[in-house]
């Protein structure tokens, strides 16, 4: 090459000097979509059979209202798709050799990072809205979906937007934290489910420890704060946590972006101290799950078992995953003292819930703290047919009697106290009842317990609450009656006696539906008459004689508004449905029935 | 110029490239040679910006490399094992560099493909290494950019198409300045390539040297004694850098301007004596173990 070279040292010496070389990013859009196509391509196939070719064939006769809202294959579609273009677009970091290939190009990484990411949204944003508006357009012209449920599809179709770019995110902090695909995947499902593992994990010591806990709001999917699962129910807050969720992933991927290190590259973790908190996090959850399954089994108390399993399957967890991150199963114990520290830490953590249980089992407010307090028979005064059960939030009755705003603060909490002194008794020969406090307090917070009540304090405090106005509006349906007067032009009213199959459903079955009369006409006249029956009726009469039937106030598609229980006492509400023929037979006590339901069935002639 | 200095870089407790500083001019052949794991490819990822640099700082025509366009337009790099697009073929890639280098000759490279018979319809997947190989010094070269940095990409290719690869490399130096850095274990593939030649070993710079220069500096002679004792004399005379005897051959490198070299020579009686070209192991051997190196160590490793 010296002869070259010699030469070149005559070489006119414009082309040496250098040359100006335009700015901007060299790593167009057009040129993204053209790299691109297979997970592009993939996306619009799935959305073409799942919004046009599904419908189509599947529903050829049906109405498809509620398919292009309330189908799970779109939420799962944004979510799997989120997923996909965040491994495939950002891939390319833990590949040593695509790592050489890009990043001696003249592209920034934030040219980059920015590229992939805007063309990831816009490839999901115009296939996924363009695919779903053809489906949903095709159907709606075909009369198989109505108009409004088409102008439904709006809010629907910005939350699986939304959806997408939460999980787009945070597959690409996983991505950006990890070295190799594998481990990416499994960061990903880390963050995707632990969250919603961790609540349950935690309901089920509170449902296995807390006797008086009422029901887990902890783990209703609604309230999951790190992961976009289940925000996919089109309603506009949805969207703003997905929007909210995958902007702060977004922010956590770029620091990582800042931060990375192409050399990790192949590595399993591109900041090791992430694997620390990653293992310690999993050797909690397994820990908790560990002890929880020991506790669910032998009792409630923190048991040498329960602490030994904990200890045991922590270990184990972090052992494993020091192999992962290593990619080496020799390396399990590289931190061993560490690992060690962790797995006491779990079982303190378990003792903790444990005494936080008990402690929450225990509390009681002061009674000058108390605004008012709903009380709910679950075992409905002892003995009736008709089981009124756990209360739900669907569940319009319980939701009636919880809205009671009872001001007998003394006697409330005298059930509440005799419900305490009965926890964890587990040898007692004492019949015992399932009732529910709500207390609402003074500063407006609201607390509810579920205790043990024993008959004589259900005699002692029961017999006054009963008879408090708040406590009847509650039993009785006045609490719901703004509700139900809202809607009364399209509600039904029927009555189901403890004879009929149905009372134990929601709502009438066909027998008492046939027997539904409009209750626009018929409300005033039938509440004047429960309130005449009510004004006697008290616990003692209650808890001596089962309610015969209820009566349902419900709407066209069998959702009770109001339920009112008829007791043989009420002879005035039992008149007036008998007068509109919701009523054909009468009762008389007998006590000695041997069908076991207390009262003797005649039919009207 | 490339101008390196105080470079450090270290992959946990190892360190792969340790404190080295030196340039790269332009319009000459820079040949980056070491064994395995010597820092070679680290400190080519290091310039290119590829890894940044624990310590230290890379400029490129005056600018940073690091995260900067600007300075990155100025080169392409070709690593050991090029990665190509899945299912691509060469015009796929073409396609692509023209893209991304603004200066991307894209005729020239389709001629390119023809001249070398490599089927710019074919995938790339179906090539082999060396076509592999072919294919991503095309690229590189048709980037239009005025270095042009390969990571040990001449191993693996046949004699024939390395031999029309430094054809193109002169005649790109020669039209518009292009400066080829190739690194490679390999000196007696560099040999007849390279203008200066750094030397790397356990991530330090042994020596960075313009190659003419060191031929000049250093010789190689054989020779035959009338009087074999004379030959003992010789080390008394000039810096002997290597002595080997076969029968009654003798064969030494020493350092010395080639006409004092033959006056000393001349003051012996010789049967034969013979000035022979020098290879770069053979310069390579010589000034490593003026620093203290025995080389035969490293070779041998």
């Amino acid at each position: 090459m010296t002869q070259e070279k010699s030469s070149s040292a005559n070489l006119n010496v414009s082309s040496v000097e250098m040359r100006k070389i335009p700015s901007g990013s060299r790593l167009t859009q057009r040129e993204l979509f053209r790299l691109r196509k297979w997970p592009a391509a993939s996306l619009g196939l799935y959305m073409v059979i799942m919004a046009i070719a599904a419908p189509f064939m599947f529903y050829i006769r049906g109405s498809l209202d509620g398919y292009f809202t309330a189908n799970n294959v779109f939420p799962m579609g944004s979510v799997l798709f989120g997923i996909l273009f965040a491994l495939e677009g950002y891939g390319y970091l833990q590949d040593r050799r695509r790592v050489d290939f890009y990043c001696s190009q003249p592209v920034t990484r934030r040219q980059m990072m920015v590229g992939i990411f805007v063309n990831s949204m816009l490839t999901f944003v115009i296939l996924f809205t363009l695919t779903y508006y053809l489906g949903a357009g095709l159907n709606t012209a075909l009369g198989r979906m109505s108009g409004s449920n088409l102008a439904a599809t709006g809010p629907f179709v910005l939350n699986m937007l939304t959806l997408y770019y939460a999980s787009f995110s945070l597959t690409a902090l996983a991505v950006l934290i990890t070295g190799k695909t594998l481990v990416s995947v499994l960061a990903a499902f880390f963050f995707f489910v632990y969250e919603i593992v961790f609540r349950n994990v935690i309901g089920g010591y509170i449902e296995v420890t807390c006797e008086s806990y009422t029901g887990s709001t902890l783990t209703g999917i609604q309230r999951i704060f790190t992961s976009p699962l289940g925000w996919s129910d089109g309603r506009p807050v949805s969207t703003m946590v997905c929007l909210i969720m995958g902007t702060v992933y977004l922010l956590l991927t770029m620091i990582a972006a800042v931060h990375r290190k192409n050399e990790s590259a192949g590595n399993s973790l591109a900041f090791p101290w992430v694997g620390h908190v990653v293992k310690i996090a999993v050797a909690v959850l397994t820990a908790l799950t560990a002890g929880l399954t020991v506790l669910q089994n032998n009792g409630r108390i923190l048991q040498p078992t329960a602490s030994f399993m904990a200890v045991f399957f922590a270990l184990a967890a972090c052992f494993v995953m020091e192999s992962i991150f290593a990619q080496d199963i020799r390396a399990f114990g590289r931190h061993i003292l560490e690992d060690l520290v962790a797995a006491l830490a779990c079982v303190a953590l378990i003792a903790g819930i444990i005494t936080q249980c008990l402690s929450y089992d225990r509390w009681l407010p002061d009674k000058d703290q108390i605004e008012s307090a709903a009380v709910y028979p679950e075992d409905s005064f002892n003995y009736s047919i008709i089981d009124y059960g756990e209360p739900s939030d669907n569940d319009f009755f319980s939701q009636q009697v919880l809205k009671m705003k009872v001001k007998d603060t003394g006697s409330v909490l005298g059930l509440a106290e005799n419900g305490i002194s009965n926890q964890r008794d587990q040898d007692s020969e004492k019949m015992m009842y399932v009732y529910r406090i709500r207390f609402t307090l003074k500063d407006d917070k609201i607390a509810q317990r579920k205790y043990y009540i024993t008959l004589d304090a259900l005699d002692k405090y029961m017999e006054p609450i009963s008879k408090t106005q708040e406590f009847k509006a509650g039993m009785f349906g006045d609490t719901n009656d703004a509700l139900v007067r809202g809607e009364l032009d399209r509600l039904s009213v029927a009555f189901t006696s403890i004879y009929d199959s149905s009372i134990y459903d929601s709502a009438p079955d066909g027998s008492a539906a046939s027997r539904g009369k409009a209750a626009a006409g018929l409300y005033d006249g039938l509440k004047a008459a429960v309130a005449k029956d009510t004004a006697g009726w008290d616990y003692s009469y209650a808890s001596s004689h089962p309610a015969v039937g209820l009566i349902y106030i419900y709407d066209p598609d069998g959702d009770a508004y109001e339920k009112i229980p008829v007791y043989m006492s009420f002879t005035n509400t039992i008149d007036f449905l008998r007068q509109h023929k919701m009523v054909d037979f009468h009762l008389e006590e007998d006590k000695s029935c041997e069908d076991g339901y207390f009262y003797k069935l005649t039919q009207d002639n | 110029m490339i101008r390196c200095e105080n470079l450090t870089k270290k992959f946990g407790k190892i360190s792969a490239v340790n404190n080295i500083t030196f340039q790269i001019d332009r319009e000459q052949v820079f040949g980056l040679i070491g064994t395995n794991g010597a820092g070679k490819s680290t400190l080519l990822r290091m310039i290119t910006g590829v890894l940044k640099p624990d310590e230290g700082s890379i400029l490129v025509e005056d600018k940073p490399v690091w995260e900067n366009p600007e300075a990155k337009e100025h080169f392409c790099f070709i690593s050991d094992d090029p990665w190509y697009f899945p299912n691509a073929t060469p015009e796929d890639m073409g396609r692509y560099f023209e893209t991304v280098y603004r200066f991307f000759d894209s005729r020239r490279f389709y001629k390119l493909l023809s001249d070398f018979e490599l089927d710019r319809k074919k995938r790339i997947s179906q090539f082999s290494k060396g076509m592999k190989r072919q294919l991503a010094i095309l690229l590189g070269l048709c980037a239009g950019t005025d270095y042009l940095l390969l990571d040990e990409t001449f191993d693996g290719l046949d004699p024939v198409v390395r031999q029309g690869i430094k054809s193109l490399f002169a005649g790109d130096m020669s039209e518009r300045g292009l400066t080829p850095v190739i690194s490679s274990h390999n000196m007696r593939e560099l040999e007849d390539i390279c203008d200066h030649v750094g030397f790397l070993h356990k991530g330090g710079l042994i020596f960075s040297e313009d190659l003419v220069e060191m031929k000049l500096g250093i010789q190689k002679i054989q020779c035959v004694f009338q009087k074999e004792e004379d030959a003992a004399l010789i080390e008394d005379l000039m810096k002997v850098m290597n002595h080997d005897v076969r029968g009654k051959l003798h064969t030494y490198v020493v350092r010395g301007e080639a006409q004092d070299v033959k006056e000393q020579f001349g003051k012996f009686s010789l049967v034969f004596f013979e000035m022979l070209p020098l290879t770069l192991e053979e310069i390579f051997i010589a000034e490593s173990e003026a620093i203290g190196y025995d080389t035969r160590k490293i070779i041998v490793s």
